[in-house]
């Protein structure tokens, strides 16, 4: 008798879940099965659609699709624009220019985003790309940006991860205390309560292709995923990562870097900072020092690890 | 801290969608043709053919988006991409 009361005090609780197409990826919702739950998953689909449609440097009519088309003129924007230019340029700044928001021309000379056979770009073209990023490449006035001729902004690294956050502000606001976004598979938000102390997160392998490395838990923070397994170019037999350290130029030779934090927006920030690092110890030290006891990573380097990587608490 | 412009937000989407035509109230599509004196016929000047628009079909085949249940042990998979 008491053995049928605790299996059925712990009957398996059950999630509604859905999946979208938003943000040119595949974005998993994972609420609790109860009154209400299908309309609150609409609702964050449509917060998700919003920000795309306004945001995301991809969508045309965007505020970063204008500044981008009007580069070297003022554009009015909004205040969100305004706070994700402001916080990119401090992670630009603290990172000695590794992450840079304008770094899609460098993308381009390499061969992203392009249809064309793809070769060596010239050292002068990188160089020049470069020292042109190294100043300041957008300038803000009031509720005004200008983007400097010949740059082009690219939202890829962080309006998903800033829409995640927004959606788990909402549910939170709804009341929801248990739940799960899983953005494309790179940004995993989970929202944990005493009930549900934790989701279980598959990490996949930096170079095989095994559906699964090892397995965390994941507690009220979101895992930010940056690698070069999936997304490459190949030059003369050479694989080239799409995560391009912008001080260098070049890209990335690192295999995986995961984040922890508990925010998806600087996470995701971090994680392809933290890829395309290559050799500045500084730039990391200032990453540790600004993030103090709210980041935890893990880089795989060229050397796959022995084990299981350990994460390094800042 | 920045979740108070939702109501931004959706206020905006309403805007557009209101000014958009919706699909709906688009009348059917009129044709005219075209008398050809010479051959003494008539004929439809468009390269295409006449479009119907039938609004929303309710089939549940046709729902995009579908929810479904499941259970919280499910481990989820993060990959780099989707």
């Amino acid at each position: 008798m008491e053995i049928l009361q605790k299996m059925h005090q712990r009957a398996t609780k059950q999630y509604l879940t859905e999946t979208r197409f938003v943000f040119y990826c595949h974005i998993k919702i994972k609420i609790p099965l109860q009154s209400g739950a299908e309309t609150l998953i609409d609702q964050c689909f449509d917060l998700l659609k919003s920000i795309d449609e306004q945001y995301n440097s991809y969508s045309q009519g965007s505020y970063f699709d204008r500044i981008n088309k009007n580069a070297g003129d003022w554009v009015e924007v909004d205040e969100i624009t305004i706070w994700l230019l402001n916080e990119l340029d401090k992670i630009k700044s603290i990172s000695n220019g590794i992450y840079n928001i304008a770094v899609m021309p460098l993308l381009r000379l390499w061969g992203f985003y392009q249809n064309r056979s793809c070769s060596l770009p010239c050292f002068n073209q990188i160089t020049l790309l470069t020292e042109q990023l190294k100043g300041d490449v957008v300038s803000v006035k009031d509720s005004q940006v200008k983007l400097n001729r010949g740059n082009e902004l690219i939202t890829g690294s962080f309006i998903k991860a800033y829409a995640v956050d927004q959606v788990v502000a909402f549910l939170k606001a709804q009341g929801v205390t248990d739940a799960l976004v899983n953005a494309g598979g790179s940004t995993i938000y989970a929202m944990n309560d005493e009930d549900h102390p934790y989701w279980k997160i598959n990490i996949p392998h930096p170079i095989s292709e095994d559906k699964s490395w090892f397995q965390i838990n994941l507690s009220n923070e979101c895992l930010s995923l940056s690698g070069r397994k999936s997304s490459f170019i190949t030059i003369d037999d050479k694989q080239y990562s799409h995560i391009i350290n912008a001080s260098t130029g070049w890209p990335s030779s690192k295999y995986q870097a995961v984040a922890l934090t508990s925010s998806a927006f600087y996470g995701d920030v971090l994680s392809t900072t933290l890829l395309a690092n290559e050799t500045d110890k500084k730039a990391n030290a200032n990453l540790k020092q600004a993030f103090k006891d709210k980041l935890k990573y893990y880089v795989v380097d060229q050397v796959m690890p022995a084990g299981i990587p350990a994460f390094i608490e800042c | 801290m920045l979740y108070g412009f939702i109501d931004d937000w959706r206020m905006r989407r309403k805007t557009t969608q209101t000014t958009a035509q919706s699909p709906n109230e688009l009348r059917f599509e009129r044709q005219k043709l075209g008398f050809d004196s010479i051959q003494k016929t008539l004929k439809n000047p468009n390269l295409y053919f006449e479009v119907v628009r039938l609004g929303n079909i309710g089939f549940k085949s046709y729902k995009r988006n579908i929810k479904k249940v499941e259970d919280g042990d499910t481990a989820e998979n993060a990959s780099e991409s989707n």
